[in-house]
């Protein structure tokens, strides 16, 4: 499933309580004062929505929005299975 | 009230336990709300079972006449320190099997201790039946994720977390073991002879 910016705010808003008129694809997450586990919570419910498999490695490197949007249309299950198959995963 | 003494390193326990199913309960709760499909129902009731350890705890230490130890930092958040935060459900799931099998052994180590409350070890007795499922509903969810992850992922995962799990208690020993000594856990115990690896 293709993730759009509009659909990946409002899902962030929901789990967030974060106003989606807030979110911008350069609003960082660090803006968003997201505790740990609300973090957590944030990442399950967008790889449950969009089928996606985030690592630990790929969070790390997400500093905004757009970036996480970015990495929900990279990060397709069946793209990931088919890379830690091939052992470049 | 019950008028059995309670030496001051078993109060301070029975609190971080308690502290502990709080966090547990809290980042359940997290986990509850987000996750799909039959984990659901088992994560829900995850949460809702660590709440009512703490419940247990709360009541057992009232029983005593005792209040809790403030605590600081629960076993979790030196773990979560160690591992990173849980990127993904298999990693949600991973490190809980990981930490539920420590949990049962240590729990199990307080339950076998001779000197242990009676009013503890009833706590625990009931706590461990609910523990048991945990590791056994966790272990079918990670079996089932093996499609999704690809097996060889969760195996690395649980590998890691085991890693670091072992990390972590050796360090709590070390940091705590003068409260610990009363069961017989010391660092060495764990370093040395320790056959009881959850």
């Amino acid at each position: 499933m293709h993730a759009t910016f509009a659909v990946v705010a409002e899902r962030i808003s929901i789990t967030s309580g974060v106003a989606v008129d807030r979110l911008r694809p350069e609003t960082t997450l660090k803006e968003l004062a997201l505790d740990s586990f609300l973090l957590v919570e944030m990442a399950v419910d967008l790889q449950e929505e969009f089928d996606a498999i985030f690592t630990q490695e790929d969070l790390h490197r997400v500093v905004t929005v757009g970036d996480l949007v970015e990495l929900l249309n990279t990060s397709q299950a069946a793209d990931v299975r088919a890379r830690s198959a091939a052992g470049r995963g | 009230m019950n008028k059995t003494a309670v030496s001051e390193n078993e109060r301070w326990l029975l609190s971080y336990y308690r502290a502990s199913e709080i966090n547990g309960a809290l980042f359940f709760g997290r986990v509850a709300r987000t996750v799909r499909g039959p984990l659901l129902v088992d994560v829900t009731h995850h949460f809702t079972d660590e709440a009512n350890h703490a419940n247990y705890w709360t009541q057992c230490l009232h029983e005593m006449d005792l209040t809790p130890v403030p605590q600081n930092r629960a076993y979790q958040d030196q773990y979560l320190e160690a591992v990173g935060m849980p990127a993904n459900v298999m990693e949600v799931m991973a490190i809980t099997q990981v930490f539920e099998k420590r949990v049962i052994g240590q729990y199990g180590r307080h339950q076998r201790y001779a000197g242990t409350h009676p009013l503890a070890r009833a706590t625990i007795q009931k706590i461990m039946l609910d523990e048991r499922w945990h590791v056994k509903y966790v272990r079918d969810a990670l079996a089932d994720m093996a499609d999704r992850y690809g097996p060889e992922l969760i195996d690395t995962t649980l590998a890691r977390f085991t890693t670091a799990d072992d990390e972590v208690y050796a360090k709590t020993l070390e940091e705590y073991g003068q409260r610990l000594e009363f069961l017989g856990e010391t660092t060495e115990h764990y370093h040395g002879t320790e056959t009881e690896h959850p």
